[in-house]
């Protein structure tokens, strides 16, 4: 199965199917507990206002650093956390008080793929679970059975060896596939995969990677894809979105994106990250056009969350959240620079409005 | 004379060294027979995976290696030379064996020529004292003459030197963020002008955009100041944008050797290219890549001869009974490139293969797995 | 067959853990199988009074002419079954109590944390005197008060464990994977915990091993009972040592001691037997190190 230069499917603005999940702003606090009980209230303020779609068949990154809030998204997606505001729509039906069902079409696969596994448990066990539950195997017979066949499709063959190991006796490449494999008894939908690869040897990522885009391609997945590393991203993901402290900021087709990058810091972002190509083209280590670190999101700056660090700040930017500009072939971004929502779009190197 | 080039002087000859762990059943070979130089003014990374020994590496060589681990056999030279402050290890410059210094040597060799920097600078940082404390708790250590005052003044200088503002003297380690701790922790290695210093993984639990500013920072900081640094890190992508000379380890054993030109637009190694490419780029043609199938060894089944064939495109006859030695890649030159592999032993191979033969083969693995 | 397998393969872990369950298995077994042997009547009197061991009488007879052997035996089963008993019942209400307050939260936790912290303050001797002079002087009352006295410090150390437990990442995924909340406390998290719940078994058993026979001891067992505590409080009110009975007050203490330190031994083994990771692997050859083709 070869694979085919994203640039030649469906751009983003013209995507054959229905979104099958969709997020409308989705908002979540984690109020603390006050210390004062008169003073005011404080909350960590983890998301504001994210708004995403996810297409069967297509992958979505979603790339930022710590604190940006894309764990948390997942889980509110996931339903293990509930949205302070916001509505979650799967297949056009907004989801319910039934988290079951729900849930039957949504599966998570974790980062540290030892402690998403139970270590009293064996891989028959941790397979049985939502095969049972799920009631797709009614006795023991059809979960071995079951089992077996999932396994081959995470391509741990022979299955047999595997299925009485316990998690400490599998490599970390191997609990990964267990835990996917495990996501996969449910017959989701959607897989979330919240930085699948970060804490696996490098040489075993993309394998891993390859596993999940073509379980995309052969069952038509809705993939989401959460990562810090933004090259992965781009190999990964037909889309990538980019978020900085609980903010969207830029999203659209990876490769436009990556390439034309118009958010500050998304160019932060892809100058930091390494580029070995650099060395060969003879620049140095590139100096970052911004310092500083990710804010707390207890205290957050106003407006724009960036505008602290921000090379091209603008007053304004400190006043309101910049709205949606559309830069056209599906690529958006909220940034003053390129527009302020109202109709006019500037142009790329940030005049202002006078 | 020590600026961005690795000067000729060596400074550190790390000759055969092999450690091993005592295991309640067996013995481990975490490192066997690694041996290289380095240089003064010179940045070494050391890449590798988990099992491939680079952190028992830094331990042996700084000699914090508990039991059951031991150094089996090797030696460590250092050749120190005379200092412009009066703190001078050993008022002599012959080489001495790190691994023969009497504790009260081993004191002043520690913190005063090598210094290290832990990955998790949370877990190295006294949660309990102030990072000006610290600082401060070595200088009292090492320079007993040194008053309070200068002691002070020297911290502020420290943190000044690595980003930290001098108001922060008084912080404690969790009133610091990520980046700033591990700032602090560069400062505290820095703090007695030591010749070499050893990071282990130092940017590894910290965001991309904070593990650049501080790995510009520790460039810039040796050019000031002319020490040597010793990267170890999983992330061959970043060593191969700061490192002057790379070593890649595989199960213990040092696999191949070069600069960062080399090692990227030539690697010889099966092994070398693969974990190059197991980096998804971010520019240039999208492509599918593979990785390199298998996963590391456990070192307590190492494969016999060349421990990497089971999962080398490459591997042949040979490569299944005979460990391949460390060997310049082309014959008889001065070449700096090494590679540890029978495709380069004229005793195997009649020609020596390029690095698209290799690219070709991963790409057959590529096509030929594509169900994978 | 493969149970039967797996079970020798767990006893003959380390060293501590055979010599700890060779001790208990011998006690208990004797506590099963023993009596069975004895067709004789314990409390029976005899006319050979206080004396030393023969092959007539086993380990001698005492003030009452009774054999002393005998007793033992039949009093071995007494002793064990109330130790463990207890101990099964205390289990019982610790991780129910420990595990639900953990995992739950909010009003649950409150209200079960509460009753937790008035239990573990209650003194337990003086109380279970108090209570055996008032209701029954029976065994039964005993084993109860101890039980009583003793579940709160394992509800407590569980309900720390839980709550450190419940943010794992397999919970989350358990949840996420349709898991209902009972399973979830029962299936996922307690057998991670079974070496603390084991271990709190065995102390508890300990405990109330000691407790029963010092209660007996005191005379507050029920004499028409044979047991080894009631045994050492014969001896003492007929001053067995004064007299040099030795066979009469030793070899109960002995039982006790031994079983006391079989029990301390398994303990100190049973982590290795709960937690699937200290498991030893089949192990390794030593790897010959390969010299290089230089």
């Amino acid at each position: 199965m070869s694979f085919s230069p994203q640039e030649a499917t469906t751009s983003g603005s013209e995507i054959a199917s229905e979104p099958i999940l969709e997020a409308q702003h989705l908002q979540k606090q984690f109020p603390l507990r006050r210390l004062n009980p008169f003073g005011p209230k404080r909350a960590v303020r983890a998301v504001e206002d994210t708004s995403l779609a996810l297409y069967p068949g297509r992958a979505m990154a979603l790339v930022g650093e710590s604190g940006s809030g894309k764990t948390t998204i997942a889980r509110m997606l996931a339903r293990l956390y509930t949205p302070t505001t916001g509505t979650l729509s799967f297949q056009g039906q907004p989801v319910g008080a039934n988290l079951r069902a729900y849930r039957r079409n949504i599966q998570l696969i974790f980062q540290d793929p030892f402690s998403s596994l139970n270590p009293v448990h064996d891989v028959w066990y941790h397979l049985s679970r939502p095969l049972k539950l799920y009631k797709h195997a009614r006795n023991n017979v059809e979960v071995t059975k079951q089992a077996l066949a999932l396994l081959e499709r995470v391509s741990m063959t022979p299955g047999e060896q595997f299925l009485h190991k316990y998690p400490h006796q599998l490599s970390g490449g191997q609990r990964q596939r267990v835990a996917i494999a495990r996501a996969l008894a449910v017959q989701p939908r959607v897989l979330l995969a919240d930085e699948p690869v970060s804490m696996l040897d490098v040489s075993i990522r993309l394998d891993i990677l390859n596993l999940l885009l073509r379980l995309k391609e052969e069952e038509q997945l809705a993939l989401l894809y959460i990562t810090h590393d933004i090259a992965s991203a781009r190999y990964f993901a037909e889309d990538t979105l980019v978020l900085y402290a609980g903010q969207m900021v830029e999203g659209g087709p990876s490769e436009e994106v990556i390439q034309h990058p118009k958010h500050p810091y998304t160019q932060l972002l892809l100058s930091a990250a390494p580029d070995p190509d650099r060395l060969v083209a003879g620049k140095g280590l590139a100096p970052l056009p911004a310092r500083g670190e990710i804010p707390s999101l207890v205290t957050p700056p106003s407006g724009c969350r960036f505008h602290p660090r921000c090379p091209s700040a603008m007053p304004v930017c400190k006043e309101h959240f910049p709205p949606r500009t559309d830069l056209g072939a599906g690529h958006w971004t909220h940034c003053f620079l390129y527009g302020d929502g109202s109709g006019t779009a500037f142009g790329g190197n940030g005049t202002t409005k006078e | 004379m020590m600026e961005n080039n690795p000067g000729t002087q060596p400074l550190l000859e790390v000759q055969n060294l092999s450690v091993d762990y005592a295991a309640s059943n067996g013995i481990v070979h975490a490192v066997t027979d690694v041996s290289f130089t380095l240089h003064r003014g010179e940045v070494l990374g050391l890449a590798g995976e988990s099992g491939s020994g680079k952190s028992t590496l830094a331990f042996a060589i700084s000699r914090l290696l508990r039991p059951p681990a031991l150094i089996a056999s090797g030696k460590v030279i250092y050749h120190p030379r005379l200092r412009a402050d009066q703190q001078q290890f050993e008022q002599s410059t012959l080489p001495v064996n790190v691994l023969d210094l009497t504790s009260e040597e081993l004191r002043s060799f520690r913190w005063n020529e090598l210094a290290i920097v832990f990955q998790s600078a949370m877990n190295a940082l006294n949660p309990v004292m102030t990072i000006g404390a610290q600082i401060m708790d070595v200088l009292k250590t090492h320079r007993p003459g040194m008053s309070g005052e200068a002691r002070k003044q020297r911290a502020i200088e420290l943190l000044r030197l690595v980003g930290i503002a001098s108001d922060r003297l008084k912080s404690y380690p969790h009133e610091l963020s990520g980046g700033m701790r591990q700032r602090a922790t560069i400062a505290i290695a820095l703090a007695l002008n030591a010749e070499i210093i050893i990071m282990d993984e130092p940017t590894t639990a910290l965001d991309v955009v904070v593990q650049r500013e501080i790995l510009t920072e520790i460039l810039h900081l040796r050019e000031q100041l002319h020490f040597s640094v010793i990267f170890i890190t999983h992330d061959l992508s970043l060593l191969i944008e700061m490192a002057d000379l790379i070593a890649i380890m595989y199960a213990g054993r040092i696999v191949e050797r070069g600069t960062q030109r080399d090692l990227y637009l030539r690697p010889r190694h099966p092994y070398s290219y693969g974990l190059i490419h197991s980096f998804p780029t971010l520019h240039g043609p999208r492509r599918r890549a593979l990785g390199i199938p298998g996963s590391p060894p456990d070192l307590r089944a190492v494969p016999l001869g060349c421990a990497f064939h089971p999962r080398c495109p490459l591997a042949f006859g040979a490569c299944t009974t005979h460990l391949p030695a460390l060997r310049p890649v082309t014959a008889g030159s001065e070449s700096e490139q090494q590679a540890a592999c029978h495709l380069y032993d004229v005793r195997f191979t009649s020609e020596a293969p390029t690095t698209q033969t290799i690219a070709a083969q991963y790409a057959a693995l590529a096509e030929g797995s594509g169900t994978r | 067959m493969r149970v039967l397998r797996g079970f020798w393969s767990l006893v003959t872990l380390n060293g501590k853990v055979m010599v700890g369950s060779g001790i208990v298995g011998f006690f208990v077994l004797v506590a099963i199988l023993g009596p069975l042997f004895i067709h004789q009547n314990p409390l029976k009197f005899t006319s050979a009074l206080l004396e030393p061991p023969s092959a007539a009488h086993w380990l001698g007879t005492n003030q009452g002419g009774q054999d002393v052997f005998i007793q033992l035996v039949v009093g071995t089963r007494t002793s064990i079954f109330w130790a463990f008993l207890t101990g099964v019942l205390v289990v019982i209400i610790s991780v129910t109590v420990g595990l639900l307050s953990g995992y739950l939260g909010g009003i649950v936790d409150d209200i079960l944390s509460l009753i937790t912290n008035v239990f573990l303050v209650v003194p337990a001797l003086p109380l279970a005197i108090l209570a055996v002079e008032y209701f029954a002087r029976t065994e039964l009352t005993i084993a109860l008060i101890v039980a009583f006295t003793n579940w709160a410090w394992g509800a407590r150390v569980l309900r720390a464990q839980t709550l450190s437990m419940r943010n794992r990442e397999f919970v989350t995924a358990a949840r996420s994977g349709g898991e209902r909340t009972w399973r979830l406390i029962f299936f996922e998290i307690l057998p991670n915990q079974l070496s603390i719940v084991a271990a709190s078994f065995i102390t508890t058993t300990i405990q109330v091993l000691l407790a029963v026979a010092g209660l007996e001891f005191l005379g507050f067992g029920d004499s028409a009972t044979v047991s080894w505590g009631n045994m050492l409080f014969g001896a003492y009110n007929d001053s067995a040592l004064l007299l040099g009975a030795w066979w009469w007050f030793a070899p109960p203490g002995l039982c006790i001691a031994l079983l006391g330190s079989g029990l301390a031994l398994l303990n100190f083994g049973i982590d290795e037997i709960a937690d699937p990771r200290l498991r030893r692997e089949p192990g390794l050859k030593v790897l010959k190190k390969q010299k290089a083709v230089a």
